[in-house]
């Protein structure tokens, strides 16, 4: 089975298994909720459970926003091993991330996140601990490393522009905030944050930052 | 009750398979009573680490089949006593073993045994999934190389979250060279640590006594009187059993010796 609903006590949950394609994978998702077509009301609220195969941070973009065209927010995104699909998913949460609140500001992740892992929320991440080469953060609002950041980091998902990306050491592989990307960027020994300045991201150091003054404020 | 270890680096030829026969053959040296599993089925190696290649009548999918029990599929070591190798089979693939079959088999065995250890293939995919099923700990192997490191970085990622504790993660590094290191060619340490962020559980340094022993079937450590390379290995074995010994003995006695050897030969030549 590809796709799957799951009930479990934190909600409902959208196991995606496997899939070939974006476009097959948003058929399958269509026909599901076709099926189910009265189960659902505007404004529900699930969880998307993807395998460490089906965690393409492209897609997951693409699965979301085609989610919330189907009138269904997102809450989470869970990413584990489904090879147990008959235990209980709950079981899953902390095997994936910390621990997945339902609460809505931002995420604290209090490890290191190693290559091949993955953050996706849809507001604000934190993460004390490093970002190590091969791991990606995205977030819906802004991103703040209390260490090393060396992944992928991608900011303001959903907020666009507004997003800034802070790190004590903020060197990564690939800088996004919106849909601004760079991979040439300046790089200092002290704290430093990225921001989007003029319609470009530019980083600079913690203590000497100015960010863009939008019309209307002083 | 035992402990269970995996051996695993996610990129292959660091030296999973001779640390492991060499912490094996250490550990059971000192008292302890180990098995050692090999979960590359299709690909084995273990036996030949060991010089038990002829000795081999079962292998683990004849236990997961049912054919015999794990007890009946185990082969004694020639010369130490309280060390056994539950081999592979060559002529079958990984999709025929199941983690479930592997929890099953090291449950069995589970009482036997002060050490369980178990050889994962390279890769991250199903055979790394059946070696890693079962066990509570992990020695992650690594080579001072920058595509070593980052595969070794996805495997602690990946034991982590198939429910893995990072506190029982180590990290083991291989073929450290010493010389190159102090001229500033290589990744020290240091480095490697800073890049990972695990316990380092031990230092082993480059060394062709490992290629030579490993031909002949004889590990290392039961090779020779106690010095050189097999003293490593010895370390690190104790360190698994709890000891605290510090991880600069690995390098510092191959480091000095090294050096004593390169002033004969610098004078042997005038």
């Amino acid at each position: 089975m590809p796709i799957d609903f799951r009930m479990t006590k934190k909600g409902l949950i959208l196991l995606i298994d496997s899939y070939r394609t974006v476009e097959e994978l948003r058929q399958d998702i269509m026909r599901k909720f076709t099926d189910a077509k009265d189960f659902f009301s505007e404004g529900d609220e699930i969880s998307l459970m993807l395998t460490q195969e089906t965690s393409k941070p492209d897609d997951i973009v693409k699965i979301v926003s085609l989610l919330s065209d189907l009138g269904v927010h997102v809450k989470d995104i869970l990413v584990g091993s489904m090879e147990q699909k008959d235990v209980k998913v709950g079981q899953k949460y902390d095997l994936v991330r910390e621990k997945i609140t339902e609460v809505r500001g931002a995420q604290i992740i209090r490890r290191n996140l190693r290559s091949g892992q993955i953050v996706v929320h849809n507001y604000d991440v934190v993460i004390v601990g490093n970002v190590h080469p091969g791991a990606e953060v995205i977030s819906g609002g802004s991103i703040v490393v209390f260490g090393t950041a060396r992944g992928v980091l991608r900011a303001g998902y959903s907020q666009g522009e507004e997003g800034i990306i802070a790190a004590i050491d903020l060197s990564p592989s690939l800088l996004q905030i919106g849909n601004y990307i760079t991979q040439e960027y300046d790089r200092f020994d002290v704290p430093s944050v990225a921001h989007v300045r003029t319609g470009r991201i530019v980083v600079e150091e913690a203590d000497n930052v100015k960010f863009e003054v939008k019309g209307g404020t002083n | 009750m035992a402990k269970v270890f995996v051996v695993t680096s996610g990129k292959g030829g660091v030296g999973k398979t001779t640390v492991t026969a060499n912490i094996g053959c250490a550990l059971a040296n000192k008292g302890a009573k180990v098995c050692l599993i090999d979960a590359d089925i299709g690909l084995k190696n273990l036996d030949i680490a060991l010089g038990l290649e002829n000795r081999v009548v079962h292998t683990i999918l004849d236990v997961a089949n049912g054919k015999v029990t794990a007890s009946e599929a185990l082969v004694r070591h020639k010369q130490i006593k309280g060390l056994y190798l539950l081999a592979a089979s060559q002529i079958a693939t990984k999709e025929m073993l199941s983690p479930e079959d592997m929890k099953k088999i090291v449950a069995e065995i589970y009482p036997k045994f002060d050490y369980i250890i178990v050889d994962s293939p390279a890769g991250i995919e199903r055979g790394f999934r059946n070696a890693i099923a079962a066990a509570e700990r992990a020695l992650v192997v690594t080579t001072p190389e920058l595509p070593a490191i980052t595969d070794a970085d996805r495997v602690i990622g990946l034991l982590e979250n198939s429910g893995m504790l990072e506190s029982n993660i180590r990290l083991l590094i291989n073929r450290f060279k010493i010389q190159m290191v102090k001229r500033g060619d290589m990744l020290t340490r240091e480095d490697i640590q800073g890049n990972l962020a695990i316990d380092l559980i031990g230092i082993i340094p480059d060394s062709d006594e490992v290629i030579v022993a490993t031909n002949k079937g004889v590990p290392v450590v039961l090779n020779g009187n106690g010095e050189g390379i097999g003293r490593v290995f010895n370390n690190i074995a104790q360190r698994i059993k709890g000891e605290a010994i510090p991880v600069e003995n690995d390098i510092q006695e191959q480091g000095s010796r090294g050096f004593l050897e390169f002033l004969k030969r610098l004078f042997r030549r005038n």
